[in-house]
Formats: structure tokens, sequence, C-alpha cells
């Protein structure tokens, strides 16, 4: 097990050096540098050839792209992410404190989404085929298909203009700080609404048809069938033998699950104001901000990394069958 | 008690400046507003579109991080709301008979709002920083590359010695806010804590920023000049301008720049006209078509103007725009004294365009439908960024040039690569605009020595008339002269039209009515002294609700 | 979005290997009510899609000119080899023809064309002259959706298309030569993997300028790992397996084997896996639209159109309303008939419970 987990980890290194590898390479071959787009912001910028290559190598961009690259690797190996072009921050700073808005808004998006979808595909499972598999499947497509973007302009002119009961700005009101603290919470709370509703609307759909899939395979096993020919009755079935083998592939699942989100709401941070990753990002990659596009892609790297070890290696002690080999 | 009654005379210098405005020029289309007594406290609160990068007077590059600025810090001159020039920090200055030194004497007594005194070396310092080549300052740069140095005889004189006659001189220093020399001092610049956490001089003081979500000030009490009314302004970031829209509707905001279709259709209601006043003034900037001079189609004159017969801005202007935009013909901003009224834009006429194709040579000769001359059609690329007027200039000019044989492929960029073409010159044509100045140089945009990689004048555009009057306007003094430059430019400038001038369009801002002291210059609500530091939310509703 | 990544089952059990499985599973799947109504809509929006240029169009069906006769709209099927043969009509102004009393016409259910602009008539509510509306530069929304359906089902079309391709090729190189090959191309994919699906799309698009086929690249280029993971595995439990030795000692190459031999065993879960891809991608093309990254305009696209929309809803209802019903009844349609194809491609399964 602890040989496993090491080598594991040891392939790690291979795989972000790859990620970093692409990612440096497509950002910074992409047409425009940041010293243009400063330009092009400010257009009415003047600038001087010597200035213009004067920008170029303070930003260190005289210099050709795998000189570059080996320079940010060799910064890395001291856990400095370089400072960003646009506000010449630390990009670390920067990533810090946006990623805790983002990782609360998925993670209860992600809770939420396996509350609901675990009970809804196994239901769905054992009775296949039944009114319910199908309506219910079909309606859960049916949320799936609708643009999130969509849908949340949608849910702002309904809760939050029309009947005016949800926040649609940010995290917390102006003056939540001056609430007591069990208003603040609420608040909160309420600023939640709207955004994890969006964001978790489409992959219920998905978690649930595949917990119903692997639903299906379990109740197909032998194990179960002798279950069921000794009379057990359904319910004891499910709960007892089904429910536990199908956790088994969602595990694996969610670590899969995890960067799909964090990138997801790209979009629900745009439209909610919510201070997250996803809107650094964007805002990093159309500016061509280099230091902010590696930092992040290689930490959203690192977790999603991470993440599905932590999977796999549950996976591999809950299950029998499967060797650290 | 001495607060009061300066106040009192802020309050009705303002609304003569507003009444003035729209007598004058017809922009500000805002009625002025009841004398009131102003009353102190409550907030305001304001929309940024995208969070600022630094607070950094030297670093700023956006209009948003303007916007805050401009309460946290006072400049050395200004523009006032007639757009005429007046000493803010500065008491005086003085201009010698060489026009090579400008001596300022800083006011007496000014504190930044860590309690220091402002002096002339904070000047100093600030322009060594703006011209430190190891700092992005670009946009501040160009006003002082004439500099020859800034002497500080005292620590209220600051003595700018010009190394050569340079006209736009004064209104430099209308760019110019000091920042504090002692804060900033010797750590790094670019990373200084202070840029964001700003220390200022100004009628409102720093007191938190939020990334992605809000910058809030505080009001100075220890202003030098009368303080400000409310207590709080606070800056909320919403990204998404139709969430922005929502937002002002339920009172989360009081004022935001809506979009040309946001104020046709969704600000007219009842409700809305109850709470909002809509006002809209001409900012100094125009929209253009850009015909690059060095390709094959766009380097006869002949063909440029027919481009412009061929786009109907008249009815563009109409349909588009509603009547809320103004036809330019020139590369200057209308309300200004450099822009020629009596050179009448060019109309719509596909005839004339077609008569001009003909004599260019451009002609169909092979019946296919589309012009040719020595085996090349006439087939380009029209560039846009993805913005939607962009986008419907684009189309607008492809149907008619459709109709008179010429084919017009439009090519949307994502915005960095869009410059990046467009800077380098690689491009047919494009639909672009400028935000210009107060000073009409615009030697940087149209001298043909300016040309890509590295220059402005994108188009390629060259005209040795043109370019001598520019390098005259740069050192002219004399205000009737420098105006005869310009108009002469003005025309030769129209008869060559490496740009298509399109329109010069109105921000459109609808103001909470809660808000009172709103002036509007005719540059807006914001940029010029003392902009919206005077606001105040009228004595109703500084209780209420939000 | 790639929480909205295809679901197949990386699973899908031993399938028969007569050369009736597909007949097996197109028995089981007509059996599937709901599978049928999703490959009606489909079926139906393909057609509604290839004949928009005859259904909405501001030029005539069938017209006399000159003592000839033309099919204009019908030419904009095929329109490079009409152009050919037709020079004199592509600077037509129909409009002006139009005005002479005795020329002939027949013109299309909707008389205009996606991209023709009228600001007189822009934002008009749905009305017998325009049945679903204009938009703000007054161009018919309903020409609009129909023509903004064929991008919409090609982009989903050609995305999935590229991303089966390398998907395919890679994952069954992998799998079938082993050693390696197979370590180096399961560390790309787990690299892709790594990426955010949409930091990659966004990192890519900054490179191609957003053209439809560039859409449709990026999306393909960001989705395959999926596939590829999938036909790895396929290919080494396959090969393992008794006909490929069988094949393989008769002396058949590697080619024949997989072509011949492994694909079409796996063919069935792959179908399955586009299906649930396709629906995917024209959300992705939606949600690259609201970025300002999608299908550039003019080109009529349901998700630029729907993005464009946005600002619009408490005025102009139906322009997000229609480009949405599109984007919602296609994607819809995909995923229901996707989970139909995958239950009637389980060899597992028995016929319908009946319990």
């Amino acid at each position: 097990m602890l040989t496993y987990t090491l080598r594991r980890l040891a392939y790690l290194v291979p795989t972000l050096l790859g990620i970093t590898l692409v990612t440096f390479f497509i950002i910074s071959l992409a047409p425009g540098n940041p010293v243009d787009f400063i330009r092009g912001e400010t257009m009415s910028a003047r600038i001087s050839p010597e200035a213009y290559d004067e920008m170029l190598r303070l930003y260190g961009l005289d210099k050709p792209i795998p000189v570059r690259y080996v320079i940010w690797l060799k910064r890395l190996a001291t856990l400095d992410f370089g400072k960003s072009f646009l506000d010449h921050r630390p990009v670390i700073s920067k990533i810090k404190e946006r990623l805790p808005a983002t990782l609360i808004l998925n993670g209860v998006s992600l809770l939420l989404t396996i509350a609901f979808a675990i009970p809804f595909g196994l239901f769905s499972a054992v009775r296949h085929h039944s009114r319910f598999d199908k309506i219910g499947g079909t309606v859960l497509y049916m949320l799936y298909s609708l643009p999130e973007f969509w849908v949340a302009i949608m849910l702002i002119m309904l809760f939050g203009v029309k009947l005016d009961i949800l926040p649609f700005i940010g995290m917390e009101s102006l003056d939540a700080r001056q609430l007591s603290f069990g208003s603040y919470f609420l608040d909160r709370v309420l600023h939640m609404v709207l955004p994890t509703v969006c964001l978790t609307y489409g992959s219920l759909a998905f978690l649930s048809r595949f917990v119903r899939g692997s639903t299906l395979e379990v109740i197909r096993q032998d194990y179960i069938r002798t279950a069921r020919a000794k009379g057990l009755d359904d319910s004891s079935i499910v709960y007892k033998h089904v429910f536990k083998n199908t956790l088994i592939p969602v595990v694996t699942l969610l670590g899969i699950l995890l960067p799909a989100l964090i990138s997801g709401s790209i979009i629900l941070e745009y439209i909610f104001s919510w201070p997250g990753v996803g809107a650094l990002y964007f805002d990093a990659v159309l500016s061509r901000d280099y230091p902010t596009v590696m930092g992040l892609s290689f930490i959203t790297a690192v977790l999603v990394l991470l993440s599905t070890l932590v999977a796999d290696l549950l996976y591999t002690s809950v299950d029998p069958r499967v060797s650290y080999e | 008690m001495r607060l009061l009654r300066h106040g009192v005379l802020v309050a009705i210098l303002v609304v003569t400046a507003c009444s003035n405005d729209t007598d004058r020029e017809g922009a500000a289309k805002r009625n002025p507003p009841p004398v009131e007594q102003p009353a102190y406290g409550g907030t305001v609160l304001r929309h940024l579109q995208s969070d600022c990068k630094t607070l950094n007077w030297v670093l700023y590059t956006t209009v948003y991080e303007d916007y805050v600025l401009r309460y946290l810090y006072d400049y050395l001159l200004d523009y006032d709301a007639d757009l005429q020039i007046v000493p803010v920090l500065a008491e005086s200055y003085d201009i010698s008979k060489d026009h090579l030194r400008i001596t300022v004497t800083l006011r007496d007594s000014v504190r930044w709002h860590d309690g220091e005194f402002v002096t002339s070396d904070d000047v100093k310092f600030t322009v060594d920083k703006i011209l430190d080549p190891a700092i992005p300052a670009v946009n501040k740069r160009s006003w002082f590359e004439k500099l020859d140095k800034i002497e500080t005889p005292d620590h209220r004189t600051a003595v700018f010695v010009w190394s050569e006659p340079y006209a736009p001189a004064l209104h430099a220093l209308t760019q110019l806010a000091p920042i504090p020399k002692h804060v900033y001092g010797q750590s790094d610049f670019m990373e200084h804590p202070a840029n964001r956490a700003p220390v200022g001089n100004g009628a409102f003081k720093f007191e938190e920023w939020r990334t992605s979500q809000t910058i809030s000030l505080l009001r100075n009490d220890d202003y030098y000049r009368d303080n400000a009314y409310v207590d709080r302004v606070v800056f909320r970031i919403i990204p998404d301008q139709a969430v922005a829209l929502a937002a002002l509707k339920t009172g989360e905001l009081d004022e935001m720049k809506v979009r040309q279709l946001q104020w046709e259709t969704q600000t007219n209601d009842k409700e809305f006209l109850k709470k909002f006043e809509k006002s809209y003034y001409y900012v100094p900037q125009y929209n253009y078509l850009a015909w690059n001079c060095r390709s094959v189609w766009f380097k006869d004159k002949r063909v440029r103007k027919a481009m412009t017969l061929l786009f109907d801005r008249q009815s563009l202007n109409e349909k588009v725009y509603s009547g809320y935009a103004e036809l330019v013909s020139g590369p200057f901003y209308i309300n200004s004294w450099a822009y020629d009224k009596s050179i009448d834009p060019l109309p719509f006429d596909p005839q004339a365009a077609k008569k001009l194709l003909d004599e260019a040579g451009w002609i169909d000769s092979d019946n296919d439908g589309i012009r040719e001359r020595e085996g090349v059609n006439f087939e380009f690329e029209f560039s846009s960024t993805g913005s939607r007027i962009a986008l419907e200039f684009a189309q607008l000019l492809q149907e008619e040039c459709a109709k008179v044989g010429i084919g017009v492929e439009i090519r949307q960029l994502e915005g960095s690569t869009y410059f990046d073409k467009v800077y380098k010159g690689e491009y047919d044509a494009a639909a672009l605009s400028w935000r210009l100045d107060n000073d009409p140089d615009i030697y940087d945009t149209f001298h043909s020595s300016e040309v890509p990689p590295i220059g402005l004048n994108h188009t390629f555009y060259s005209n040795t008339t043109v370019d001598s009057l520019l390098e005259l306007g740069k050192v002219e003094f004399d205000p009737d002269r420098r105006r005869e430059i310009y108009h002469r430019v003005h025309r030769l400038i129209h008869e060559d039209q490496p740009y298509t001038f399109v329109n010069s369009v109105p921000e459109k801002r609808p103001i909470s009515k809660r808000i009172g002291n709103v002036v509007i210059s005719p540059d807006g609500p914001f940029r010029f002294y003392p902009g919206a530091i005077y606001w105040f939310i009228k004595s109703d509703f500084v209780n209420a609700k939000k | 979005m790639s929480s909205r990544r295809d679901t197949n089952r990386s699973d899908a059990g031993e399938r028969e290997k007569s050369p009736g499985f597909a007949v097996v599973v197109w028995r089981r799947l007509r059996r599937d009510r709901f599978a049928m109504t999703g490959l009606f809509v489909i079926t139906t929006l393909f057609v509604v899609s290839y004949l928009a240029p005859v259904l909405a169009n501001n030029k005539p069906i069938a017209m006399r000119w000159q003592g000839r006769t033309y099919f204009p709209a019908v030419a904009d099927l095929f329109p490079l080899r009409y152009i050919m043969r037709y020079p004199e009509l592509r600077t037509l102004d129909y409009s002006v023809l139009r005005q002479d009393p005795s020329f002939q016409q027949i013109r299309t259910p909707v008389p205009y064309s996606p991209y023709e602009t009228s600001l007189d008539d822009k934002l008009q509510p749905p009305s017998s002259r325009h049945w679903l509306g204009t938009d703000t530069l007054g161009r018919d929304v309903c020409s609009r959706v129909l023509h903004g359906a064929r991008i919409s089902l090609q982009v989903g079309l050609v995305a999935v298309g590229i991303a089966l391709t390398i998907g395919l090729l890679l994952g069954s190189i992998a799998g079938y030569y082993g050693g390696i090959t197979d370590i180096l191309i399961s560390r790309l994919i787990e690299v892709m993997m790594c990426f955010p699906f949409f930091f990659l799309i966004l990192a890519v698009i900054a490179f191609l300028p957003p053209s439809i086929f560039n859409i449709m690249i990026v999306i393909g280029i960001t989705r395959w790992t999926g596939i590829a993971r999938y036909a790895r595995g396929e290919f080494l439990r396959i090969k393992k397996q008794d006909f490929a030795h069988a094949a393989r000692a008769i002396g058949a190459s590697d080619r024949k084997i997989i072509f011949r031999h492994i694909l079409p065993n796996s063919l069935a879960p792959i179908l399955v896996s586009a299906t649930f891809g396709i629906a995917g991608a024209i959300l992705v093309e939606a949600a690259l639209s609201f970025l300002g990254l999608g299908v550039q305009p003019p080109t009529p696209s349901w998700g630029g159109m729907l993005s464009d929309a946005r600002e619009f809803i408490e005025v102009a209802w139906w322009l997000a309303l229609f480009p949405g019903l599109g984007i919602f009844v296609t994607v819809t349609a995909y995923n229901v008939l996707g989970e139909g194809l995958r239950d009637a491609s389980d060899p597992r399964q028995a016929l319908p419970d009946t319990r």
C-alpha cells in the first residue's frame, strides 16, 4: 500500500511537468503579448520602440520560450510562482484570496449533487425500466439540456428582481459584517442559493445516471441474486449490499468531477460576480498574463491529481479485488 | 459651521455649471437639480464592470481605476466642468515667456491621508517614477517625454523645465497627481503594499479592497477643501452588464453606464424614470473604420472615399443608436476647439462610390460580381472584436459592399490577438475607436513616422503637409494659430480618408435620484474637478433602506 | 463543462460477437419509446436544418428571369456548384426585381435570409410577418433559428467526430501495442484529463481565432480523452480473447485485426458515448458563445443567439426562447437516445423487466 502510494506520487511529477509544458507553450505561442494588451487597454498609449522593448524585457519576454519555461520551472522548484504581469502581485497571493470562494461553491454543489444523485440513481436502478426510471431520467436530461448561463439569468430575473427575495451579487451583502453571527451566516447562505442551484442541476443528471448504471451492474452480480433467492426483500438488499458496492465507482468518479466543476464555474462566477478563480483564469488568458495562467493551471492540476489519487486509494482499500500492483 | 457655508457655495456653483452646460452643449439632458441643502451621511454605490488591477496612481491603466483614484488623489491642475484648466492641488502656476519653464506653487498645508504634508518632493518623485523605464507607466509617460527636469527650490514649489517648447505642456500637468514619496520610498514600487491600500490626498481615503467584490472609500475629514458629504463611496464589481442593470433596478447600485439597447429598451418604464435620472454626454471619443493604406485596395484615396460613401452612417446613427450619436468628419473631440464644425461628414452615396471605384480602376470585367483590377479581386478581410457595435459596423458595410461588387469577409478576433494585428498593421480594414485627450495633439496617430510595428498610425497614413502641420501643432502656443493648424489638419485628413470617421457616441448613464449635486461636464460626471466628490444623498434617503 | 462529459461506463460488459449484434440493438431500441422519440426528433432536425435554405431565404425557390427559370434558393443547398453554373445570379438584387409586377416567383415559407438586417424592424415581437419576431438588427429570428440549427448540429457532429478519431486512434494504439507506447499515451491522456476542461479550451482559443471550424476543433481536441481511455481498455481486453489470437495465428495484419475484428466489437459503446458527446458539444458551444468565444457573428448559432438575447429577456422574450428551445430539444433528444442506446446495447440486460 505504501509503495503503491509512493509510486503514484512519483507518477505525479511527469504528469505535472507535461501539464505545465503544454500550457506554457500554448499560452506563450498564442498571438499577442501582455505589452500589446496593456497598450490595447489604454488606446491612447504612445509607446516608443525602446520603451516597447524595455517593457518586454521587464516582463522577461525577450528570451526564447524554452528558456522562459526553464526559468519558470526553476522558480517553481522554490515554490515561487512569479508575479502577475497585470498587477505585479505574487501569483500565489492572487490565487490564495480567490480559491476559497471557488472551493466553497464547488464543494457545496458537489455535496448537493451526491446527496440527490445517489438516492435517485439507486432508486432508478432498483426500479429499472419503471415509469419512475424513464420519466425521472428524461426530466434530468431535460434539466441538463438547459444552458446554465440562461438558467442563471432567468433565476436572477425571477428571484432577484421580480420577487426580490434572493441576492445575486457576490458572496455577501455590503453591510454583512455588521450583522450578528446568525444573520451573517444566513446572509452568506442566501447568497449561495442561486449560484449553487445553477452549478448543481447539470451534474445531477450525470451522477445519478452513473449511479444507476453501476448499481445495475451490482444488482446482477451473483451474490445479490443469492440474497434475493434467500428471500431478502428488495430494500434490505439495496441498503445492505448494493449501496456499499455502488459507492466504489462513485468515489473514482468524484475525482473526475472536481476539475469539471472548477472550470464549469467560470461562467457562473461571471454572472453572479463571484470572486473565484474562474474569473481570474479567464482574465489572465485574455490578457496573456502568463505567470497567473501557469500558476493557476499548476495548482488546479495538483488539486485534481491529488483528488484522483485519494479516490484511487480509497477505491483500492474499499474493494479487495483491486490490487496495489 | 464653516463647512456648511462652503457646502452651499459649492452647490450653487454646481447648479450654475450644470444649467450653463445644458444651454451651451445640449449634451447634458439633465435638468438642474433643485437647490437642496446637502445632507451628510449615507453611501454612494458605484459600479465597476471589472476589478481594478492596482490603485497605484502611476501604474493604473483602466477607466475603472480612474473612477476610484479620482476620489483619492487630486491633480496638480485639472479641468473644471467647463473644460477650463484650473489649479487644484496647485495654488497657482506661472509659465515663462519662452514656454520652457512652468512654475507650480502647491497649496499650503495639504496633507496625505496619513498626516504628512504634500510637498514638491512628492511631485518630483511621481514624475521620476513615470519616466522610469523600468516602470510600465506608458499612458502617462508620453506627456513628460519632453521634460528636461523638475526643480524643487522649496517644499511648495516645483518647476517643470522642458527641453523644447511643447504646446501640450500645461495640459500635461492636468495629467499629474502626485503620490506620496514617504510611503512608496525606496522599496519595490511595483509590488508595494500601498498599491492595494493607497495613501492619497483627496476628499476620500481608502478603506478596503475586497478582490472582485468591492472597493470602499471613507470620507476624509481633514480634506484641504470642503469636506465631502457622504460617509462612504462603495464600488461594486459586477462584470455582467445584464446583472448590473438588475442590480441598479433593485437599488444595489446608484449609477452605471448602460449600453445603447439597455438605454432604449430597458430603462423607460415609469418605475425606472421615477427612480433614475437618465444622463448622456459626449465624451472625447469617436468610432472609425481603419483602412490599411498599404493594402492593395486602400492605398488609393478614391477607394477609401468610396468606402466612406458606401457606409450609411446617418441611418446607422438613427437606427442603431436611435439618434444618440453625432456624425464626425475628423479626428478631434467634437466639443473641442480643434474640431472644425464647418467640415461636413461625407454623405451616403453608393452611386458616387461606384463612380470613384470605376475611376480607380476597380471594375468587374469578368462579370463574376466582384470588381477587380490587374487580376486582383476586391475582396478584403474586415477585422473586428466581438463587440456588438463593431460587428454591426462590419455587417452593414458587408451588405452595402456586396451591392457594388466588393466582397467583405468579417473576421472576428479575440481581443489580445486583435490588438496585436492592428498594432502591427497586419489587417486590411478594421472597426476601432479612439478615446481622445483634452489636448488635440494627434501626432502619434497620424504622423507618418509613427507607423507600426511601434507607432500608433496603424493605417500607415502618410501626408507630408499633415506631417509638418502636426509638428507645428506641438510647438505653437498661440491658441488662435494652434486652432488654425488643427482645422487644416482636420480638412486634409478628411480629404484623404485614412479612416472612415463614423460617429461619436455619448455615454449613457442613469443616476439615482437619491443623489444630489450631480454635475455633468461635457466629459461626463467624473473626469473633471470636483467630479463626483460632492455628491450627497438627499435627506429623505439618508436613513432609508439602501 | 465536462461534468457533462459522456457518461459511458468504463466496463460495458461482454458483448455478443455474432454479426447480428446491430440488429439486436436496433430491435431493443425500437421498443424504447423515449429513445425512438429522441431519434425521430434528431432525424427531423437534421432534415429541417439541411433544408434551411429552401425554408428560410430571401431568394425565391423558383423564378423566371430574362426568359429562363432559376431555382436560387434550391441552389443554396449546393452553393458552390450552382454559382459556377450561374454567375449572373451572384449580384442579383431580388428586392429590385420584385418591384416588377410581371416578375414570377415562388418564395420560401420564411422569406428572409438569416443575415438580412432591417433596422426599421428591430426587436419586433412574433407576428404574421415575422413568425418568431426579429432581433436587435431586425433580422428574422425564425430564419436564424433554422439556419442556426445547421451550425449547431454541425458543431456537435464534427466536434465529436474529431474527438472520436483522436480518441479511437490513440486509445487503440495504446491498448493494442502496449509497452512503452501504452505508457506514453496513457501519460498523455492523464495529462489531458487533469486540465480542467474549460481552462484548456480557453488556452487553445487564445491560439486559434474563433471561427466555426476552429470551435469544432477546439471542442474536439479537448474531449477525446474519455474515448481514448475507453478504447484502450477495450483493446487490452479484446486482444487477449480467442478470436484475436486466432486471427493473428492465421497471419492477419495488425491493421486488419484492428479494423475487422476489434473495432466492430467496441462500436456500440462508442456510439453511445458519441451520442452523449454531441449533446455536450452543443452545450459547450453555447457556453463559449456566452464568453464571446463561440461561432462568430453574423453566422447564426443557437448558442450565440441565446447569449446575445440574455440582456433582453425582459423586453424581448422571443430572442431567448426560440434558440433556447432549439438547444433544449436537441440536447435532450441526443441524451435520451444515448441512454436508450446504452440500455439496448447492454448484452447482460434481459428484455425489459416486467416487474
